[in-house]
């Protein structure tokens, strides 16, 4: 818990009583914002006259993946927490693509021209960009994030439970076989 | 499945480094193992839909048909009112995260006031759903109309299951805290049913753009 927070703690019955948002709140909030608009924009897209097929496609699905990346890095912490967690999530992403790969082969999308659109290969190709990226770039460590105080080490090497963790409390917890 | 959770969320604050070789709890890592193998789910459910997708040769269909350039049959599809319920769940996540925040500062009355406004904007979302499938179902599309009701069906039925038990899952969690069985040592809790909830809001959407906004 961060000290601003317990400056908000009623001594008496031990609840918080500050402000009903704090900072990391408010970046919530921004990136809610942010998801409201686009979803706009995504919306406004569909209805444009001149905007159709693949590029129509390319746009709709470059937002929703900027939505989807934005949730599970934001909202779901993905941005902030082990490497580990993020690569086991990645992980099913790509397999799946692959399984969407499978089933389009399977249904004779190498055969069947009207299979071959460009909306399903950029829709592969994007999840898997998207998945490579989330693989390899290194976790975001946010200053007075409670994600941090929980000593749970390194977010960037990915030799998770091992060498030292300066600067974290728990580490003795954490490292119980070390 | 809230009381086990529960359970496992007992250890959350208090023992910050968990005695695991990752650090992280196993609960929380068993979650993201599993929302992993939810993307294999959905993977396949909306990849058949898009292979089945222009299949079919009898309608009704979502999105406007065209022959030539000339209109062959309206699209029953009702895009801004599949908007609204969208935007309806990705606010749900907002709110979500909010509870989770405010349970870790020990904010147990704004706790309250987020997860139930999340397990509620999470019910006016199914509420959509029920009331598009109703008027689909008017419009003569069923299960086995044609490739397209069955696929449609398919993947935003499985979808809306997984937002059902979502809501199950958010009013345990708001019913324990009120019987003060919740409290901030145990916010990992809360924080294992949020990575759900978010997920089912990173499925729909692109199960809204691939489904109905890409005809």
């Amino acid at each position: 818990m961060s000290s601003t927070t317990t400056n908000h703690i009623d001594p008496v019955t031990g609840e918080y009583n500050g402000p009903a948002f704090d900072e990391h709140d408010k970046r919530y909030l921004r990136v809610a914002a942010i998801l409201a608009l686009i979803t706009a924009v995504e919306i406004a897209a569909s209805y444009i006259e001149g905007l159709k097929g693949g590029a129509l496609a390319a746009v709709l699905m470059t937002f929703g993946l900027v939505k989807f990346v934005a949730v599970a890095a934001e909202f779901m912490h993905l941005k902030f927490d082990q490497v580990v967690l993020r690569r086991l999530f990645v992980m099913g992403a790509i397999l799946a693509s692959f399984c969407y790969i499978a089933i389009l082969t399977a249904m004779g999308a190498l055969e069947t021209p009207r299979l071959v659109l460009p909306a399903h290969w950029l829709i592969f190709l994007a999840g898997a960009t998207v998945a490579i990226v989330m693989w390899v770039v290194p976790g975001e460590k946010a200053a007075g994030h409670d994600h941090d105080d929980h000593g749970h080490g390194d977010h960037d090497s990915g030799d998770h439970g091992h060498g030292d963790h300066s600067g974290h409390d728990h580490a003795d917890h954490s490292h119980a076989s070390h | 499945m809230t009381a086990a959770i529960l359970e496992s969320g007992a250890h959350g604050a208090d023992d910050h480094g968990h005695a695991t070789s990752t650090g992280v709890s196993n609960e929380k890592v068993g979650m993201w193992a599993f929302l992993g193998s939810e993307c294999l789910l959905f993977g396949a459910l909306i990849a058949t839909f898009l292979v089945y997708n222009g299949r079919s040769i009898n309608g009704p269909y979502l999105h406007d048909k065209f022959e030539n350039g000339k209109l062959v049959e309206a699209g029953i599809v009702d895009i801004p009112f599949t908007s609204a319920s969208s935007f309806i769940l990705l606010m749900s996540s907002l709110t979500m995260v909010l509870a989770h925040s405010a349970i870790k500062r020990n904010d147990m009355r704004r706790f309250r006031i987020w997860i139930f406004a999340t397990a509620l904007l999470g019910s006016m979302f199914i509420g959509g759903q029920i009331f598009e499938f109703t008027q689909f179902l008017s419009e003569g599309l069923g299960m086995s109309t044609n490739l397209f009701g069955s696929s449609f069906y398919v993947l935003t039925g499985f979808h809306g299951v997984h937002v059902t038990l979502g809501i199950v899952m958010l009013l345990s969690l708001w019913n324990l805290s009120r019987k003060g069985r919740i409290n901030q040592q145990k916010h990992e809790a809360v924080e294992i049913v949020g990575l759900y909830w978010h997920f089912v809001d990173v499925v729909w959407i692109v199960i809204f753009t691939v489904v109905y906004l890409i005809p």
